[in-house]
């Protein structure tokens, strides 16, 4: 049952990667089109999920929404498990001093509710989708640190690593030949469930008129929009919700996936 | 008869379908009896005490066969057991007095104060210091030892009829050993119980049990009165467990000099660790875990340190091969080719790494030639007994025994003279164990090589070594020769590490 | 403890200046009439014409006395502001707190009790899209159907315009009345989150020797789960919620943006919107202070939870 919901959470990934690839081939429309003539339409063979208030159609919006989702979530969670790896593996490897400077200085960003830390830095450098995916990167990191840091931290004293030493290898030869590879787990599942986080931070940014600006549509300011019309254009706020629901359950499924395959123990 | 068990079998469900675990095995217990089991690992003990207990879970295991008692089975009360690990069957996070409290609570409806007397009262027939303090006591408070005092007391509260002890004195240290195995025969005379000892230490049986079960692969292959089975067992596994057990007596002379070349000294080599600081600590606590060592190891000898855990022979292994630091004092060692092998080839063995690339890992770093690599790869598998046609396999694909003999290759792979075994055969089973000290034994001769052989079981270190430094609290406070040590010993502390051993 | 207050005034500083030209531009720049002299004036008002770190110095001093400085929205005192918000927010994730633990602690055990069992598997569904939903998009629905379709709760703000004049009991009722749509999407991502981890914690829990122990003993099977298993699948659950603190203050920013909730939250939001640095430098202490207090009481729960950790003292 466990592979089977992760197989669901690939295949549901594969064709959102697939659709935001080929969004311009898919889409019959420029997603930034406005026909205030034909605004507001419901769902019908020409609007597969109608128009918007400005007349713009959903579907195609939605579709080039999928490209600024998974660009920004896989970009920013990237950067976050770059910055996550180097620092927690030198925290982790080294110990000592450097250990607890980079640790401390993670337990500070930890103190900020994300959401609070991410809305001072758009204030001050404005939002923008680049802007969001650095941001988002840029307070990320912590969980990711501290995890490969605690997985260098036990494997570390394992016996091979200290046969390897007695052998003569070098710090780097160690972490690359035996730390790094035993100890990536954890990160890629991080990396996994923060690709969801990402998304839905994305999403709730741009709902807020902070993130992602009009007209480029994301799912999160279609919803922004969406809003104006609650009770009018019930597809307007139901399809982007939907989509944001799935893409994350998605992510998540195959994180949790990931995990139990990594860590066959907990059945 | 107090217990009869027919024809009982347990299956496992698996992933990948059932696994047999136990198959079929009839055997009974009588009144007053001590009825020892001896097996292996994975040999279906525990499991078979667990169903007596009735303590496997339904819905992973299917039990099938008749378990007869001529008593009312209730667990806790008349049929009770004492398991292997000390440290984790107590609950951390409740008194120790309240939990062996339950049992009268459950049992006997007992108050509160009833049960705190009777709980005291236990304490004491259990040899535990200090009842009172130890009753509010939570279980990490305590040692390994005290913890199955306690639990030994929760078995007997109510006078059971029958007391099954699963490995009770394997994780503890021998000189404890002693004392838990004594005070199990003298409740067992005291209560007139009949005591289920499962072990695999066959040194146990000879002293404890009165009728023996040998099991093997979920089969019982030999059973019969103590002295029949040790004297004669029928069976060709019984015979070679019997002949497996190191026993003191069976030494085996290395053929290095004593004024051969010095290939390791160590002189005044102290360590200290420092406890890290707690939530509430501002200081933090030193720890000497090695104080002033000095030993001299000549080529070709092997030198035994022996020490109960905690005492820092871990500490000295490490120091002398260089992966830690010694405080004051040092390591001299001409070719600076020491090498180690350690305790749990689980763990030793890097799980993503094919065998042939371990083994060569010393020639990887050195930056060998292909060519050179697998020259080298052939003949060391060769000598350590291992097959070629293996070197793709991955480290959990082995057994125990092979996973060490893979560590021990990796070592010898970069031509050391000296070997450091840092308790290289307590994790295996003795068949395997008697098989990896004799590939040692034979590799010293051949390669010429020199031991330092750390160990806990003085067993072991009397078949191995030349000399034997005994080691207490991080110094060494006896070393000689392996006659003198075990004919005459001087220290106290040696005197009571020997008679400790059965 | 000291140097993490430090670092927190430190981040928060320099979040702020991080941004190219002054904070005092914005106010100037929309008024090209202001010369470059009341320019920097203006700046010398503000402390702005020294070096950075004679700037933080100030400021932390400032900090210490719990002068943020003033809005430079409406002129009030940053602190004022925060003040009259803060309580609502705390009020609302207090609230939050309280109905994650009630629902998910007995969900998890439950399902961890029957695993595999048709409860396990809804409540694991559920899990998963409680854990995937958008919050804001939860509220949306919740006001179309509860607010606009049924009109039955209220969907905006936190008490009626008639407040003042209720009673008690009136007052308490109106109150909840507002507060249980919003809290309900506060709690959903929690109440997902904890169900899961108490779950697994006590999955891992039962596999222990200890409890292998109390059976042996013969203990009935409500006091091996409840006397044993619960107290130990809990300790995990204490650090957990000391952790997440973070993440329902975050929550709390839409929430209140969506419910219209007069709360630090949506303080934040129009300040962000206004670019009142004073303000958002305000809140992004305070929302940490919160934080680190809230790990530490876990912290200390923690400690009297765990005998293991008591010894240490």
């Amino acid at each position: 049952m466990k592979n089977k919901l992760m197989l669901t959470g690939v295949i549901i990934i594969i064709l959102l990667i697939l659709a935001a690839v080929f969004a311009p081939k898919i889409a019959k429309y420029d997603p930034t089109y406005i026909n205030i003539k034909e605004a507001l339409l419901p769902p019908s063979e020409e609007h597969l999920m109608g128009t918007d208030m400005l007349g713009r159609d959903l579907f195609s919006r939605m579709l080039f929404g999928s490209r600024i989702a998974l660009t920004i979530g896989i970009v920013a969670v990237g950067l976050a498990a770059v910055i996550g790896v180097a620092l927690g593996s030198i925290a982790g490897y080294f110990g000592g001093k450097i250990d607890s400077v980079i640790m401390r200085f993670a337990d500070i960003m930890l103190c900020f509710p994300a959401f609070f830390l991410i809305l001072a830095v758009i204030a001050v450098v404005g939002p923008s989708i680049f802007n969001i995916m650095i941001i988002i990167g840029l307070t990320s990191w912590m969980g990711m640190a501290r995890l490969i840091r605690a997985e260098i931290l036990t494997l570390k004293t394992r016996d091979y690593v200290l046969c390897s030493r007695v052998l003569g290898a070098s710090n780097f030869f160690i972490i690359t030949k035996h730390l790094i590879p035993n100890g990536i787990g954890p990160v890629l599942v991080s990396f996994v469930f923060g690709v969801a986080g990402a998304i839905l931070m994305e999403a709730g940014l741009s709902f807020l008129g902070l993130g992602v600006q009009p007209p480029d549509p994301s799912w999160g300011n279609i919803l922004m929009e969406g809003k104006a019309v609650l009770g009018v254009g019930w597809w307007v706020i139901l399809f982007p919700g939907l989509a944001i629901l799935i893409t994350v359950l998605a992510f998540n499924l195959l994180g949790e996936g990931l995990r139990d395959a990594l860590n066959p123990r907990i059945k | 008869m107090l217990l009869k068990v027919k024809n009982l079998t347990i299956n496992f469900k698996n992933d990948d379908g059932p696994v047999k675990a136990v198959k079929g095995i009839d055997f009974e217990i009588n009144e007053n009896e001590v009825l020892g089991l001896v097996g292996e690992s994975g040999s279906g003990k525990t499991v078979t005490a667990l169903s007596i207990m009735d303590l496997l879970e339904k819905k992973t295991c299917c039990v099938e066969g008749e378990i007869n008692t001529s008593f009312n089975r209730v667990r806790g009360k008349n049929i009770t057991m004492v398991f292997q690990e000390p440290f984790t069957s107590l609950n951390p996070v409740l008194r120790v007095g309240e939990q062996v409290d339950e049992v009268m609570l459950t049992h006997e409806k007992a108050s509160a104060k009833e049960a705190r007397s009777h709980t005291l009262e236990l304490f004491r027939k259990v040899m535990i210091k200090e009842p009172e303090r130890v009753y509010d006591s939570y279980p990490h408070a305590l040692s390994g030892g005290q913890r199955q005092r306690v639990m030994l007391a929760m078995a007997i509260s109510l006078r059971p009829k029958l007391l099954i002890a699963d490995e009770p004195t394997t994780a503890l240290d021998v000189t404890i050993q002693k004392e838990i195995l004594e005070l199990i025969m003298r409740l067992k005379e005291e209560l007139g119980m009949a005591v289920f000892f499962i072990t695999h230490d066959f040194d146990i049986i000879k002293k404890i049990a009165d009728r023996v079960l040998v099991m093997k692969n979920g089969r019982i292959v030999e059973s019969g009165l103590r002295k029949s089975v040790l004297s004669d067992p029928k069976n060709e596994y019984t015979k070679k467990l019997i002949d497996a057990v190191p026993s003191i007596g069976g030494a085996f002379p290395g053929k290095g000099k004593k004024t051969g070349e010095v290939v390791l000294e160590a002189k005044d080599l102290t360590k200290s660790f420092y406890l890290e600081k707690g939530f509430f600590r501002k200081h933090s606590s030193r720890i000497s875990a090695v104080s002033e060592v000095s030993l001299k190891i000549h080529e070709g000898r092997t030198l035994g340190v022996v020490g109960e855990s905690g005492c820092g022979k871990t500490t000295l292994a490490r120091l002398l091969v260089g992966l830690l630091k010694a405080d004051k004092g040092e390591v001299r060692c001409p070719e600076k080719n020491i090498q180690i092998v350690f305790q749990d080839p689980a763990s030793s063995l890097d799980p993503r790494m094919r065998m042939g690339d371990i083994v060569l890992e010393g020639l990887t770093i050195r930056g060998a030639k292909r060519r050179e690599k697998e020259l080298v790869l052939r003949e060391i598998l060769f000598n350590a007994r291992l097959n070629y046609k293996d070197r793709m396999k991955l480290p959990h694909e082995f057994s125990g025994g092979e996973r060490q003999r893979i560590a021990i290759a990796r070592s010898l792979a970069v031509k050391p003279r000296v070997l450091i075994l840092d308790e290289p055969v307590s994790s295996l089973d003795v068949i395997i164990q008697k098989e990896v000290l004799g590939l040692l034994k034979d590799l010293q001769k051949e390669l010429f090589l020199t031991y330092v052989f750390i160990s806990h079981d003085l067993r072991v270190i009397e078949y191995m070594s030349d000399d034997v430094a005994v080691i207490e609290n991080g110094r060494i406070v006896e070393l000689a020769s392996r006659e003198k040590l075990y004919e005459s010993p001087q220290h106290a502390y040696t005197k009571k590490l020997l008679r400790s051993v059965l | 403890m000291i140097p993490i207050l430090f670092g927190i005034t430190l981040i928060s500083f320099a979040v702020i200046h991080m941004a190219p030209g002054k904070p005092t531009d914005l106010v100037t720049q929309l008024n090209p009439k202001v010369s470059m002299e009341a320019r920097e004036k203006l700046n010398k008002i503000h402390g702005l014409d020294k070096p950075l770190y004679v700037q933080y110095l100030d400021w932390i001093k400032k900090i210490g006395r719990l002068d943020f400085g003033k809005s430079f929205a409406d002129s009030r005192p940053v602190i004022d502001k925060i003040a009259e918000r803060l309580p609502i927010t705390l009020l609302i994730n207090v609230l939050s707190i309280f109905i994650i633990f009630i629902v998910s602690i007995p969900v998890g055990i439950k399902s961890a009790l029957r695993k595999g069992a048709p409860f396990d598997k809804i409540s694991t569904v559920a899990v998963f899209i409680g854990f995937a939903i958008p919050s804001f998009w939860l509220a949306l629905l919740l006001i179309s159907f509860f607010g606009v379709h049924l009109g039955i709760l209220p969907v905006s703000g936190i008490v009626s315009l008639d407040f003042e004049k209720l009673n008690l009991l009136q007052k308490i009722f109106d109150l909840s009345r507002h507060l249980i749509l919003p809290v309900f999407v506060l709690s959903i991502g929690g109440i997902a989150g904890f169900s899961r981890y108490m779950r697994q914690s006590m999955l891992s829990v039962e596999h222990q020797d200890y409890i292998r122990t109390a059976r042996a003993k013969g203990l009935p099977e409500k006091e091996v789960i409840y006397r044993h298993a619960l107290k130990n699948a809990l300790l995990p659950i204490i650090t957990i919620l000391g952790l997440s603190i973070p993440a329902l203050l975050s929550g709390s920013v839409i929430v209140e943006k969506v419910f219209s909730i007069p709360g630090m939250g949506l303080l934040m939001f129009e300040s962000v919107f206004m670019r009142d640095y004073n303000v958002i430098m305000g809140i992004l202490i305070v929302s940490a202070f919160l934080t680190l207090l809230g790990n530490l009481l876990a912290d200390i729960a923690y400690v009297y939870a765990d005998p293991r950790i008591r010894y240490e003292k």
